[in-house]
């Protein structure tokens, strides 16, 4: 995946059941982008930060956010193609 | 106890020992992940550069006889458009952490054997579990994909024993489950090779050869007494007599004996300076994981891989104990001053032995100097655990934030259960 590291602005959804947050939106250098699947959300703490990592597709472009609890902002961490680098 | 029987039958019970692996674990956690990587060769990798091996790889990689320990240079050479990818230890954690959450729900009976598999024995829980095992099996998978994500497949097998459970497994990749008892066990080692055993290498392979047993239906034969001492030469022939027998000998759990960590350096060096800082977060790693299990240490290990391949290794107790990074640092410094040859280092490992558990502690009358070096290493630890590891650092490792990174502790399973605590207190 390459990097990208830049906080973007995020519509989720919030689902009953798990208490998962969902982002289905993703406005990132002015284009938007849908999260159409997500396939695996972790946590991970740095620290006592903890952050909930998405992984998912828009369908041609996989992507990996990150949530962070205590300044609830979201990065882009990394986007990739799917093809080898 | 039952397996130093020279003789015995094949074991007739039920098989109530379920054996649950998730085959490529890591390649298929990131398709899991990443929907673009499903269905394509991916390779999870100790590095991504052509030096670098492969860790785990996916179905499609295998298929093309890409596996583990396959060089990136030669799995590129094989398959150019494979992809390869770094190891993401917290995914795989937290995935390994999910089964374990998920698994629990069956029975208490759960030990988990490594990241990727687990043993449940269900003969202290039959009673709960009405249905037939193989239907508990596959509504273990369906509760899995469900949970955890409808890419992740795990191969179940049913046995009498560990062995034959962990047997059943692999033999039907990906998604398998299959049962071996008595009544199919012949016909199933019929099938394999010896070294489709898990357990048999290809030392052991030569040794079965030499006595003229070539496959597991022969290995079956043999006598107690011939595998004790002409093969094994110790209670493992016995062991094994048992094992493919159907009867457990396998559910040992040993204590923690040491902790310890390596790695291996990309470009081999000789330059004692930048061995010491390598040592020095080798030093820090372990000492964070002796003081988070609350031991101290009375000896200290290290060991040397050259460029030409040759091993130098060294352990002294020690006088004092080791609990800081800088008392166990001090302690491999002094090893590594012994070493013979000045030779450049292509790999270097630590650990640290003889250990007691720090509570109860022993308390000294006056303030001395090791009641402060703990209670700094402590304090430094506090302020490691609130703001990152790595963040307050012994000076000599400035400037090594992506120098020996987080690591997946493959077969560890002591360390799981840190794991566990880490992660089904917090978010499960």
């Amino acid at each position: 995946m390459q990097e990208v590291n830049e906080v973007v602005d995020v519509l989720s959804v919030s689902k009953r059941g798990r208490g998962i947050v969902v982002p289905i939106k993703i406005k990132w250098r002015n284009r938007y982008y849908s999260m159409n699947q997500v396939g695996l959300v972790h946590p991970k703490r740095e620290g006592r930060i903890l952050y909930h990592i998405f992984e998912g597709s828009t369908g041609n472009l996989a992507l990996r956010l990150s949530y962070n609890t205590e300044s609830l902002q979201w990065t882009l961490e990394a986007i990739s193609d799917g093809l080898p680098q | 106890m039952a397996y130093l029987n020279e003789t015995a039958s094949l074991n007739q019970a039920e098989p109530q020992v379920m054996h649950i692996d998730l085959n490529s674990a890591f390649s298929t956690i990131e398709q899991q992940a990443n929907p673009l990587l499903r269905g394509k060769p991916v390779g999870v990798c100790s590095y991504t550069t052509p030096g670098g091996i492969v860790l785990a790889a996916s179905y499609e990689a295998k298929a093309l006889g890409i596996g583990v320990g396959t060089p990136v240079r030669e799995a590129r050479a094989i398959c150019p458009d494979m992809i390869f990818l770094m190891p993401d230890p917290d995914k795989y954690f937290y995935v390994n952490a999910r089964l374990y959450a998920l698994l629990y729900r069956y029975t208490d009976d759960l030990t988990p054997l490594s990241i990727d598999e687990f043993v449940i024995d269900f003969s202290k829980s039959r009673q709960i579990h009405r249905q037939a095992l193989p239907a508990l099996g596959r509504s273990i998978k369906d509760a899995i994909r469900k949970e955890l994500g409808d890419y992740m497949r795990v191969n179940i097998g049913l046995g009498t024993n560990r062995f034959l459970a962990k047997t059943a497994a692999g033999l039907h990749k990906p998604d398998g489950l299959d049962v071996i008892d008595a009544r199919n066990l012949q016909a199933t080692y019929a099938k394999l090779s010896l070294r489709d055993l898990c357990g048999i290498n290809y030392r052991y392979e030569a040794r079965l050869n030499a006595l003229g047993i070539f496959t597991p239906l022969d290995f079956l034969d043999a006598s107690a007494e011939t595998l004790h001492r002409k093969v094994f030469r110790s209670v493992e022939g016995y062991r094994w007599y048992h094992r493919l027998r159907g009867w457990e000998v396998d559910g040992v759990q040993y204590g923690r004996k040491s902790f310890g960590n390596d790695f291996s350096i990309h470009i081999a060096t000789d330059d004692s300076p930048e061995l010491a800082r390598y040592l020095m977060k080798l030093c820090e790693k372990t000492g964070r994981r002796l003081r988070r299990h609350e031991f101290i240490a009375r000896g200290a290990h290290l060991w040397l891989l050259y460029d030409n391949r040759s091993y130098w290794h060294k352990s002294a107790k020690i006088h004092h104990t080791l609990y800081s990074t800088n008392d166990i640092f001090t302690a491999v410094m002094q090893l590594f001053a012994q070493r013979p040859e000045k030779r450049p280092i292509a790999k270097l490992g630590i650990s640290v032995f003889a250990l007691e558990p720090t509570n109860p502690e022993q308390l000294e009358l006056f303030n001395t100097v090791t009641t402060r070096q703990r209670q700094v290493a402590k304090a430094s630890d506090s302020i490691n655990d609130t703001y990152g590891d790595f963040t307050l650092i012994p000076a000599l490792m400035m400037n090594m934030q992506n120098t020996i990174i987080k690591r997946v502790p493959f077969g560890a399973s002591k360390d799981l259960k840190e794991i566990y605590r880490t992660y089904i207190n917090a978010y499960l």
